[in-house]
């Protein structure tokens, strides 16, 4: 029975894994090479997904922390609200999106009169990077703040602390590594997002984009350097987080 | 110092409570009868209406507070716990100071995670003392303790809050732990039933309520008159009030009946042997006068 579980688990394990392994293996390393359009999207993604992170955890914290500490029917209401971009299919949100901040809509219209473009522009790369990672934030923040026991905030609030203060002290070091899980979710999502950025931000083209275009022009194997570089920036800080939080538990 | 409370709650529970606070008293209640919402109230921790400090925020309220199981802040060390409340360069000398006095002085640089519960306990009371609170609130103060040191360490707390002459509320189910107390309130149906000392509350509830909280086993209606009596003070003589036994057990070292005479009585008999006794048998019981208790109302 043990090398018949053994033997399932290993192959499950081996489908999900193998075909990423040929990134070692299928890809054209000799001739191929990072076009300077390649690093103009490299320095995009990290430019805008840094500045998209930055947001997403100044408006995203305060949210999760209100939806994580009231328990009421106003609160249930914003959850849902904040679920609804996140399980919607990405293209639908940007064409969405493109009708409500693009040049012919009163918002993006109101914005260009400002000077800022919210399509086709780093800050529509932005705007369709926190609309994309922001939701799979607020949930995963308020998840972890809530695992924070009320009694010990309580106290806190005994001892003379404000609520800013009890969050620094108290709330947001105890989530520390929820709120650190939750912030590679949303890096991950910020970095891969393709059908939002397609729709409302093609130009700058970021990673996704980029490499989208190098598959249809170059071919597939010819796009692996990019593609590395691309999980280079995607992947390691959520891998760190996992192992380390699956270090604590043990 | 005392301090008279008068507090109304609508949510989460229905509570009304007027009481006066003498030294350490006891807050004895059923679980779920309020006790805890009282003392949160009382905290600021949640919307209530009364005095003293009605209106306040809980940080600006002159209390310590000690929920249920201390919660220390898991991610500091016992020091910075108890320096939680307090500001300046001497911070960590006076939250080492006062954990010396209670004796924990030499874990301070243990993480607040990984102490006992007697210890953890101590140094929720130091970081509650720093702030220079006018009156301790104390949740289940031996829920978190050891069966076997429980009665040890908490009379130890209460000589060490006693210590500093400050007046403390401490809500409890449990009587042996409201028996060690200087004053008790009971809290019954969403208000005070009765206060007093403990001798006088366990000597003479005052109704059915009072009476099952201080441990009154047995209450029965006689002659318009509502009775009670301990289950250790019913004596099994030759001659006396005819009873049927409906359950033998033993409790300890003691043997405990069920009995019925009609009414159903819970005997208690120190040592007993459970070989002497079956279910169905007839014997006789003695419910010696001066331990029954008659109660003022029902």
């Amino acid at each position: 029975m043990r090398i018949i579980t053994g033997s399932f688990v290993l192959l499950v394990l081996a489908f999900l894994t193998v075909p990423l392994f040929s990134l070692a293996t299928g890809g054209d390393w000799l001739h191929a090479s990072i076009s300077g359009d390649d690093l103009r999207a490299i320095v995009t993604s990290l430019t805008g997904g840094c500045i998209a992170l930055c947001v997403i955890f100044g408006a995203g914290m305060p949210l999760a922390w209100v939806l994580a500490h009231r328990q009421t029917r106003l609160s249930a209401i914003g959850e849902a609200l904040v679920l609804i971009p996140m399980l919607m299919p990405t293209l639908a949100l940007g064409i969405l999106l493109v009708a409500f901040y693009g040049p012919a809509a009163p918002m993006g219209e109101a914005f260009a009169r400002i000077g800022i473009m919210l399509t086709n522009s780093m800050a529509a790369f932005v705007l369709a990077a926190i609309y994309a990672a922001l939701p799979t934030y607020v949930i995963a923040a308020k998840a972890a703040l809530g695992e924070v026991p009320a009694a010990i905030e309580d106290v806190a609030r005994t001892l003379g602390q404000s609520e800013l203060r009890i969050f620094f002290r108290v709330s947001l070091p105890m989530a520390q590594r929820g709120v650190a899980a939750a912030l590679a979710l949303a890096w991950v999502r910020a970095m891969g997002e393709f059908g939002i950025v397609l729709i409302l931000a093609y130009f700058p083209q970021g990673m996704p984009v980029r490499l989208w275009v190098d598959v249809q022009e170059l071919g597939v194997p010819a796009v692996f350097p990019l593609l590395a570089v691309f999980l280079v920036a995607a992947l390691p800080l959520p891998l760190w987080l996992g192992l380390r939080a699956r270090r604590a538990a043990l | 110092m005392a301090f008279f409370i008068r507090y109304r709650l609508s949510a989460p529970i229905q509570l009304d409570a007027e009481f006066e606070i003498r030294g350490f008293t006891a807050l004895l209640g059923r679980s779920g009868s309020g006790k805890t919402s009282l003392l949160k109230a009382l905290a600021g921790l949640l919307p209530a209406s009364g005095t003293p400090w009605g209106g306040l925020p809980a940080r600006a309220r002159p209390i310590g507070y000690l929920p249920q199981g201390s919660a220390l802040f898991p991610h500091l060390t016992v020091l910075e716990n108890a320096a939680f409340a307090l500001a300046g360069p001497s911070r960590l000398g006076q939250a080492q100071n006062l954990l010396d006095d209670l004796g924990v002085g030499h874990l301070a640089a243990r993480k607040g995670a990984k102490i006992s519960g007697g210890e953890a306990q101590r140094v929720a009371l130091a970081r509650a003392l720093a702030r220079g609170p006018e009156l301790l609130l104390l949740d289940e103060p031996s829920a978190a303790l050891d069966a076997a040191t429980r009665d040890q360490v908490f009379a130890q707390l209460v000589e060490a809050i006693g210590a500093r002459n400050l007046p403390a509320l401490a809500a409890t189910h449990d009587p042996a732990i409201a028996s060690l107390a200087d004053w008790l309130v009971l809290l019954d149906e969403g208000k005070i039933i009765q206060q007093g000392t403990p001798r006088e509350l366990f000597n003479h509830p005052a109704t059915i309520g009072a009476a099952r909280l201080v441990g009154y086993q047995n209450i029965w209606e006689e002659n318009g008159k509502f009775c009670c009596i301990r289950a250790e003070d019913i004596e099994v003589v030759d001659s006396g009030r005819e009873a049927s036994i409906c359950s033998v057990r033993e409790q300890g070292a003691d043997l405990r009946l069920i009995c019925t005479t009609p009414e159903q009585m819970i005997v208690l008999i120190p040592n007993g042997e459970k070989s002497g006794f079956a279910v169905g048998q007839k014997i006789q019981l003695h419910l010696p006068a001066d331990k029954i208790r008659i109660l003022k109302a029902r």
